[in-house]
């Protein structure tokens, strides 16, 4: 390729990765400010309206209003909420995680990296949905487990779910940037002067792993808020009332004819959400491998 | 190769193994029991029914046991009786097994056949609007929620328009082929876009890959125009990676097979393990769940064959 379509390439990939930066901070914005938007407007968010349901937009309610009357604009900004905190919790969660047996794969080497491997290996095999359904289905009473789960309608369920079946990616390329310094000169030196792996691994591995890692942790938001929103939409992930953007799709799927606006809109701003994080976390990539 | 092949099929079997004891605890821990339901339609069962009941079923042995008396069924080809069908499990799976296989093959194909061609189209000028384009839309294809694209489907072509039918394999009291491709239409279509966008992102960074390489001016130079190297040169070795990426992805696309066929009420694997997590049907759970883990195992397997024979390179010699 001529430098010349290189330069192209790079210049359209930026704008792209700026752009989807500028969406992603609108939709943190929005579903932060989400409650006290709703109160500034002068709209209870509970407050259901049986004579005001499923209306389409209007100016007294931007979204319209859902099927029992109360005003979508805020229900989907306070899913939004729901949904990207299960995103990034998420990938948060499958990060440390990928990245701990990345780490010791790759720094340990022999077979307990062997045997990680081929475990990672299975783990992206096997059909996700199917098992996450599964999981999600478990009663946590059964295992002796506190079932209160708060008031949280299952995010931490569902984070601690998505990343024992993420991590995967991410240790793949923990492993890879672990091998790829293994052998430097800095790190046999501080291993000659007796550092021992917990502080070799800490001081000088993780520097050169966390890059690399960051930009797989971004790309896997992205999978995680898809992943959320079909669990939440089978009725296996988030619990109404609270709202997220996947049980959000659930209820609208009965209106679907009367009130399709209540369909559209949340999967518009979950479609929106996962490209931005796409698009930032393939920016992210390019410029990495710039830096290389 | 024989002995690459034979360790790769012995790890899918061990592996296929963990998958099968995990998945079988984990039913176990799905809320209810068989025993709950009877219990609720019958009340005269008093407490030592019960107790009878379990030991008859099994239900009062360790998990262990119960796993080694379930696996030694499995392998012996009895999968057990569906609670929520009635029927054995084996039967019941046969028709949606077919019927994913078809709904999967063609979203498949479908996908390759649109993303290779925009791919080699993309890669004669990258970073040309067409490139530019190009990589949107594959972006736009995995980032897609498969339902929600799905429920649009319905609400423009079933419900507004008419044309195509909302739901089901084919309409009621008619099992004819031209019913049963009016209802592929919509679920084909909807997961075409996930499997679009896959294969597209990695067939456009796999010729963007190659375009630059020497053999490539090399083609050029002795006169071959534009498209005609990159498809002679670049596209053989772009779709070497391709083939990995599309049986890694089998499982990517299980996944959204079952969305798509939840929504469109397709009988599928896919709806039926939904329904068997629903209705709390172990012996149908766990045997729709492991068939399919069996499937996307040995497609890797398959994948590393496949590769071996279109590229005279690789050999696996251990």
């Amino acid at each position: 390729m001529t430098t010349d379509a290189l330069g192209s390439v790079r210049r359209t990939a930026r704008g792209l990765t700026v752009a989807s930066l500028a969406v992603l901070a609108a939709m943190a914005a929005l579903a932060v400010a989400g409650p006290w938007l709703g109160e500034a407007l002068g709209i209870d968010t509970t407050a259901t309206n049986l004579l005001n349901r499923s209306q389409p937009p209007s100016l007294a309610h931007p979204f319209g209003t859902d099927a029992l009357g109360r005003d979508y604009f805020v229900r989907v900004l306070e899913g939004g909420r729901v949904s990207l905190v299960v995103g990034l919790g998420g990938a948060v969660a499958t990060g440390i995680l990928g990245t701990l047996i990345g780490l010791v794969a790759g720094y340990a080497g022999g077979r307990v990296d062997a045997l990680l491997m081929r475990l990672t290996d299975v783990v992206i095999a096997l059909p996700i949905l199917p098992l996450l359904l599964i999981v999600a289905a478990i009663d946590l009473s059964k295992l002796g487990l506190a079932t209160g789960g708060g008031g949280d309608g299952g995010v931490l369920r569902l984070v601690v779910i998505v990343a024992l079946f993420g991590w995967p990616s991410i240790a793949r390329v923990a492993r890879a940037q672990t091998l790829s310094v293994r052998r430097r000169t800095y790190v046999l030196a501080a291993e000659a002067l007796g550092a021992g792996a917990g502080r070799v691994v800490r001081r000088h591995v993780l520097p050169n792993v966390a890059g690399p890692v960051l930009v797989a942790a971004t790309l896997n938001i992205g999978n995680v808020i898809l992943a959320e929103s079909v669990l939440s939409f089978l009725g296996l992930g988030i619990q109404p009332p609270t709202p997220s953007w996947g049980n959000l799709l659930s209820d609208a799927q009965t209106t679907l004819a009367q009130a399709p606006h209540l369909a559209v809109i949340p999967g518009l701003a979950i479609f929106f959400t996962v490209i931005a994080f796409n698009v930032l976390g393939d920016g992210l990539q390019a410029l990495l491998d710039r830096r290389r | 190769m024989l002995a690459h092949l034979l360790r790769r099929g012995g790890e899918a079997v061990v592996a296929w193994l963990l998958v099968s004891l995990l998945v079988f605890t984990l039913v176990g821990l799905m809320p209810g029991d068989p025993l709950d339901l009877q219990l609720a339609a019958d009340p005269d069962l008093t407490a030592e029914d019960v107790e009878r009941l379990k030991a008859l079923y099994g239900l009062d042995r360790p998990l262990l046991a119960r796993y080694g008396t379930w696996l030694a069924d499995a392998v012996q080809g009895d999968w057990g009786f569906s609670r929520l069908y009635a029927r054995p499990v084996a039967a019941v799976m046969a028709e949606p097994m077919l019927n994913t296989l078809l709904l999967m093959g063609l979203s498949l194909v479908v996908g390759l056949a649109i993303a290779v061609p925009l791919a080699v189209a993309a890669a004669r000028r990258p970073g040309g609007p067409l490139d530019v384009g190009v990589n949107l839309l594959a972006f736009a294809g995995f980032s897609l929620p498969s339902f929600w694209l799905a429920l649009l489907m319905i609400l423009l072509f079933a419900v507004n328009l008419g044309w195509l039918p909302a739901g089901g394999v084919h309409a009621v009291g008619d099992p004819g082929l031209a019913s049963r491709l009016a209802h592929l239409v919509l679920p084909v279509a909807t997961l075409s876009v996930l499997t679009t966008g896959t294969y597209l992102r990695f067939a456009r960074g796999a010729l963007l890959e190659v375009v630059g390489e020497d053999f490539m001016r090399t083609a050029r130079a002795k006169g071959l125009g534009p498209l005609q190297a990159l498809v002679r040169h670049a596209l053989p070795n772009a779709l070497l990676p391709l083939v990995t990426i599309v049986a890694l992805q089998l499982g990517t696309l299980l996944s959204g097979a079952l969305a798509v066929e939840v929504v469109f009420a397709y009988r599928g694997m896919g709806k039926l393990t939904y329904d068997a997590i629903l209705a709390n049907d172990y012996n149908l759970a766990m045997a729709a769940l492991l068939a399919a883990t069996a499937l996307t195992l040995a497609a890797n397997i398959l994948a590393d064959l496949v590769y071996v024979q279109l590229d005279p390179r690789v050999r696996y010699d251990d």
